[in-house]
């Protein structure tokens, strides 16, 4: 408070800003704060008095607020003129604290304890020398050109020496600071003496300040002095205190007790205690009036209320009703996906009435577009030339237009496509180039001509030398399979006595001694010894046959049969005691007839049905056949050294399409028209089912390691086992376009093919790893094209040649053919 | 010469032995644009002759088939160099002369004594004179005749599938009647050479040596003097273990039983499929070559009877012929080309020196020409014989099926063609011809 007053005595130009330094050291004089308080009630009489007195000029309104919070609180009020204070002074004094004001404050608190009187006086002496200058101490001289040069003594600085300003303002005048920018000194004083330019400390200590930030450092430079501009203490506190949304005034207490002014507790004393007055219980004369115009308006009609209005327009749009056509249309909405129907084009000369000459038919064109049909024609209008626009008539085509714009618009789907970009080559599985898997069959080289009806079988001698085939004409030929020469032809069926009958399948014995021909024709397979090996082979096979003849006179075979079934290690089927009492009736070996003798008949086993499969075993001595129509007996294993059949199943699992022996296990493969079964042979077991998942199979092969399977289906499939993998396909290839026939593995390369009623070949590679952890490996390499198609049949048979990757295919066309590399 | 910028510096020079036929060998600008028509016919303005003769152009021993342009791009060479360019006379185009008509189709043909030899699907070999006259027929084959061959004079040997070749007597001046020959045919056989257990498709003969070919995957060696070879007894073998049928079976076959019957003097085994053919080396007759269609080129030594030397393709090699001169073998192949192969490489090197290829089919028979050393011709299941010059890889003419008869891809299979002096290039097939087409003095006019 003595600062307060003292400052306020002293310099009025800069009241404010002594304030606000103030209010930030409040807490300074409170240690002593009797004395304090004393203090403040000793000078507030002088402080109002000299406000009266010197500071005329101080605005009313600070008057005003001092005087109305002087009751409530003594800060407040110098926060309220603390406010006001705007002057250029005080906030160079926020943005610098010289060293002086503190020196100042220091000794202002240093002379805390001064007299009141001592005060006076300073404060005289103050006045005295601003308004007068004829002070004794004032030395007169004169300037070297003569003008009064008035020196003044050095004002002391003592306690309440106004030095504050001179100190913090240089008095070099408004001349830029970058003029003493070489000097040493940064301007003079009032008595021509230098003021010395800041201690600025060496590039490093400016380095290090820079780095080390001292606390308060702002990094600007007081225009004035030079010096570097920090913050103090106080205003970094202040600063903080902003920053943190906190009062900056001390003396405001946030946390004051509220006094509830406008509560919502009604007081049981009222405020005053006047009555209610009547007219809060009378009703009001002037709105009763303001109602009645209303009333009077609403039943002249002038207002209708809003319910009526409502009414009447209801009953008004019931009156003169407009159909919606597009009312239940659904709304377009504006979807990214949704198109807009195009736009027809507009019209070009051609639509003028007047159109220019160019434009217009010639009488043989429009000859011509009258003749075409309305649907084929390039535009649906003759171009026609009017004079005027008056001339033209009414448009006759236009409903007709728009109704075919409408079917346009609507029989056109208008979808945005989602086309993802990827590109197809991508999709496509890295596969070695087919050339790098030769050989594989590429073209046909030999066709086999003279058959007279469509080749269902056919047979690779397993020299590799004489391919057999089978024909509807009722014969087997055998050719020279270079040449295409044929050797040899029997006449197995008569076909003009048995017209329904057919040669179905015909395979050579796989041994490489002899040349015995196993061939399924109707109920009857007949093994032929064709004369075209020569003496030796042909009598080894011959033997062969009539081995079993002893072995089937002696001891009339049923007894002896049980016992050998028993001891016979690999082959022997399921047939058991039961079976051989059967085999009467399942199979009839028969010697041939001296007729059939001199067709090189061998012998001729009659089945009760017709045998649509055969398939020898590797080693030459049984072989397996099919009859898909005899129920439980379907599959019989014939033996050809004892002329013994045996039916190995005693229930019928449905039709049986194929069987194959397993190339080197003692297992049988029975395909039916859904599932493959595989059985073990010598423990008479079923070993795996497959489900190839196809409606109708046609046939199998197995790849000769014995792991792997293919299958044919009438529905265009080829489907690809893995009988180390599950029971279902490992791939199902679907390329043909008809019934797939027939299906063959390379016995020595890794080729398969398939053959089917579009009459194409398809040649595939097919690697099948030792490793099982991979997978084998298709790859497509050739489709073979040449059969032609009679009765939408194509190619019937395939066999590979036994060891060159040449392909042998019969058809439809009575013709087989060669196919090599 | 102005139209083309380019020229190539060119030096002719040649190695015919007519003397009126060399040049100077200055060598000369010629315009790179030209052909073989052109340098032709600069040759002849050199050589000043007063009817041109056609001259074919061999730069680094190729046969010259495309401009000079062509070929110096292809080969990366400048036009600054000078070419090195061979003439040689040029080979006229085989025309066709004649047809013979034959009974079935002709598997085999020989040419020896002003006679040609076929061999027919009929099992009837038969000679011809030059006027297409048969002059007589030998049946006693019970199967296809698949090989035949000239002996000598009096001698002929023929094999096929009846697994034997027989070794016929033949004599020059035979004018029995055609009516007689049904007598005394079977007279002519002067044994029959058992052996083999397959078709014998190939004979070669050499001195006093057969050589014979067959499925049953063995080379069999024969003497031409039945003599030296040990005498086979027809019903010797297996005498108990005849089945039923068999029996009257070998009573039939063996109603020629009074022929002798002789055993090989040797079976060479290796291969491991049908052997197609088997020929003598040229200057060597203890050395011989065999293709089979296990893909193999053998060489073996027929003193000893083994193998020398083995050469495996990969694919199956249908027929071989010998080029003495050029000291290279060259081999049809199932792949439809020729592979020329030179025999005295080891087996280290790349066994193929070089393809001939132009065939759409089975190659079956190949044929030196008697006139020059680069030629051969080949005869193919596609129907066409082809003229190669092996220092070209494209064929020179291809000679094709001249009878109407015949249809593009089903009877026009050839399976036996001869190169022989003075009659031309024959070949035979499936349409039953004999075709002769003009094959020597090719180099004249």
């Amino acid at each position: 408070m003595v600062c307060d007053k003292k400052d306020r005595s002293e310099n009025k130009p800069s009241v404010s800003t002594k304030r606000t330094v103030e209010s930030l050291e409040v807490e300074e004089p409170k240690p002593t704060d009797d004395e304090l308080n004393v203090n403040g009630l000793i000078d507030e009489s002088d402080s109002d008095d000299e406000d009266e007195d010197e500071d005329e000029f101080q605005s009313a309104e600070e008057g005003i607020v001092s005087s109305k919070f002087q009751d409530l609180d003594e800060s407040v009020a110098d926060g309220g003129s603390d406010s006001d204070a705007d002057s250029d002074a005080e906030f160079n004094k926020l943005l610098a604290v010289d060293e002086g004001d503190e020196a100042e404050l220091e000794y202002d608190s240093t002379d805390f304890s001064d007299d009141t009187s001592s005060l006076r006086d300073k404060l005289s002496g103050f006045k005295s020398k601003t308004i007068l200058t004829d002070d004794s101490n004032v030395i007169e001289t004169k300037f070297s050109d003569g003008k009064p040069r008035i020196i003044k003594p050095e004002i002391n600085p003592v306690y309440d020496s106004d030095d504050t300003d001179g100190e913090a303002q240089n008095t070099i005048g408004n001349i830029p600071l970058s003029a003493y920018d070489e000097m040493p000194h940064i301007g003079y004083d009032i008595n021509g003496k230098r003021i010395m330019r800041p201690a600025k400390g060496s590039a490093l200590d400016a380095l290090l300040d820079s780095i080390e930030l001292p606390e308060g450092w702002t990094g600007l430079l007081d225009k004035n002095s030079g010096a570097s501009l920090n913050l103090t203490d106080e205003e970094l506190k202040f600063i903080a205190k902003i920053q943190n949304n906190e009062q900056t005034d001390d003396s405001i207490n946030p946390y004051e007790p509220l006094v509830d002014w406008f509560t919502r507790h009604e007081e049981i004393m009222p405020v005053t205690a006047i009555p209610e007055p009547k007219r809060r219980f009378i009703p009001s004369t002037s709105e009763a009036k303001r109602i009645m115009k209303i009333v009077k308006a609403i039943r002249e009609g002038r207002i209708i209320p809003p319910k009526k209005l409502k009414e009447m327009r209801e009953k008004e749009d019931a009156e003169n009703h407009n159909y919606d056509l597009w009312e239940n249309s659904e709304t377009t909405n504006d979807h990214i996906m949704n198109l807009r129907a195009p736009k027809l084009p507009p019209p070009t000369n051609e639509e003028s009435y007047n159109p220019p000459e160019e434009y217009l038919l010639t009488p043989e064109e429009r000859e011509e577009w009258e003749k075409l049909d309305p649907s084929e024609r390039e535009r649906s209008f003759i171009p026609q030339k009017f004079g005027s626009l008056r001339k033209v008539p009414g448009y006759t085509e236009s409903v007709r237009e728009r109704f075919e714009r409408s079917l346009d618009l609507y029989l056109a789907p208008r979808v945005r496509k989602n086309k993802l970009n990827i590109d197809p080559e991508s999709l496509i599985p890295e596969l070695p180039s087919p050339k790098d898997l030769r050989p594989f069959p590429i073209r046909c080289s030999t066709v086999y001509q003279g058959h007279t009806g469509k080749i269902r079988a056919l047979s690779i001698d397993p020299n590799g030398l004489w391919l057999a085939t089978g024909s509807d004409d009722g014969t087997v030929r055998i050719w020279e399979i270079l040449t295409g020469r044929e050797v040899y032809k029997v006449t197995i069926i008569d076909i003009s006595e048995n017209k329904e009958d057919h040669i179905d399948a015909i395979e050579w014995n796989p041994e490489k001694s002899i040349g015995l021909l196993a061939v399924a024709a109707a109920e009857n397979i007949y093994l032929i010894v064709p004369p075209i090996f020569g003496f030796e082979i042909e009598n080894n096979s011959r033997l062969k046959v009539e081995n079993g003849f002893g072995f089937d006179t002696f001891g009339n075979t049923k007894k002896a049969n049980l016992n050998v079934n028993s001891d016979d290690e690999e082959d022997d089927s399921a047939g058991d005691s039961k079976t051989s009492a059967v085999n009467k009736q399942v199979a009839q070996w028969n010697k041939a007839t001296q007729k059939q003798i001199e067709n090189d008949i061998a012998i001729v086993i009659t089945c009760r049905k017709i045998v649509k499969k055969l398939s020898w075993h590797r080693k030459g001595d049984y072989f397996v056949t099919v009859q898909p129509e005899s129920g439980h007996t379907s599959v019989l294993i014939h033996q050809l050294s004892k002329h013994l059949t045996q039916s190995p199943f005693k229930k019928s699992k449905g039709i049986i399409m194929d069987t194959k022996f397993h190339p080197f296990k003692p297992q049988l493969f029975v395909c039916s028209q859904r599932y493959v079964r595989i059985y073990d042979l010598s423990q008479q077991v079923l070993v795996k089912k497959l489900l190839p998942g196809a409606r109708w199979l046609s046939t199998i092969d197995i790849h000769p390691r014995g792991d792997n399977l293919i299958a044919s289906s009438f529905d265009k499939r080829v489907l690809w086992h893995d009988l180390d993998l599950s029971s279902t396909p490992y791939k199902t290839l679907r390329y043909h376009e008809k019934a797939v026939r027939s299906v063959a593995f390379h016995k020595k390369l890794p080729l398969f093919c398939s053959a089917a009623d579009d009459g194409t070949i398809h040649v595939f590679h097919a690697t099948v790893y030792d490793d099982m952890m991979k997978n084998p490996l298709l790859v497509p390499l050739k489709k073979l094209t040449g059969h032609q198609l009679v009765n939408s049949l194509g190619v019937l048979n395939t066999v590979w040649h036994p060891r060159e990757a040449w392909l042998f295919s019969s058809g439809a066309d009575n013709t087989a053919r060669l196919w090599t590399t | 010469m102005a139209e083309d910028k380019s020229q190539a510096k060119i030096k002719f020079f040649t190695r015919e032995s007519d003397e009126s036929l060399h040049v100077l060998d200055t060598p000369l600008f010629a315009p790179v644009s030209l052909k073989r028509y052109g340098l032709s016919e600069i040759v002849n303005h050199l050589l000043g002759l007063e009817k041109p003769i056609p001259f074919d152009f061999l730069v680094d021993g190729e046969l010259l088939r495309t401009s000079l342009q062509e070929y110096l791009t292809k080969k990366g060479l400048s036009t600054e160099t000078i070419l090195n360019v061979e003439y040689t006379r040029a080979v006229l185009p085989p025309s066709y002369l004649n047809s013979f008509d034959n009974d079935d189709w002709v598997s085999a043909l020989d040419v020896g004594g002003n006679k040609i030899v076929s061999g027919s699907y009929d099992g009837i070999v038969r000679t011809w004179n030059l006027s297409g006259k048969v002059e007589k027929q030998y049946s006693g084959h019970s199967g296809a005749v698949r090989a035949v061959k000239y002996v000598s004079n009096t001698r002929m040997v023929s094999g096929g599938n009846d697994r034997t070749l027989r070794l016929w007597k033949t004599k020059n001046d035979d004018v029995k009647n055609l009516d007689e020959f049904e007598d005394v045919e079977n007279a002519h056989t002067l044994a029959i050479l058992e052996g083999h257990k397959a078709p014998v498709v190939s004979i070669d003969v050499r001195g006093e040596k057969i050589l014979s070919a067959s499925y049953d995957n063995t080379i069999g060696i024969w003497s031409t003097n039945y003599k030296e070879m040990t005498a086979v007894d027809p019903v010797s073998d297996l005498g108990e273990k005849l089945s039923t049928a068999s029996k009257k079976r070998r009573k039939l076959a063996l109603k020629d039983g009074s022929i002798r019957r002789r055993a090989p003097l040797s079976l060479l085994e290796s291969h491991k499929a049908p052997v197609e053919q088997a020929i003598f080396d040229s200057n060597d007759s203890t050395v011989g070559y065999s293709v089979s269609q296990d893909h193999m080129i053998k060489t073996w030594d027929l003193v000893t009877s083994r193998c020398v030397d083995t050469k495996t393709t990969s694919y199956s090699l249908l027929s071989i012929v010998e080029m003495p001169a050029r000291r290279l073998l060259a081999c049809g192949s199932s792949a439809r080309h020729i592979i020329l192969h030179d025999p005295r490489m080891d087996s280290s090197s790349k066994i193929i020196q070089k393809q001939l290829i132009g065939h759409n089919n089975f190659v079956v028979s190949l044929d030196t020409c008697p006139e020059n050393e680069y030629m051969l011709c080949s005869g193919s299941h596609d129907g066409t014989v082809r003229v190669w010059d092996v220092r070209s890889d494209a064929p020179l003419y291809t000679i094709t099926r001249e009878d109407k008869s015949v249809q593009k891809g089903i009877n026009d299979k050839v399976f036996a063609v001869k190169w022989a002096k003075d009659v031309g290039i024959i070949s035979g097939g499936q349409d039953k011809k004999l075709q002769f087409n003009k094959g020597d003095n090719l180099f004249k006019k």
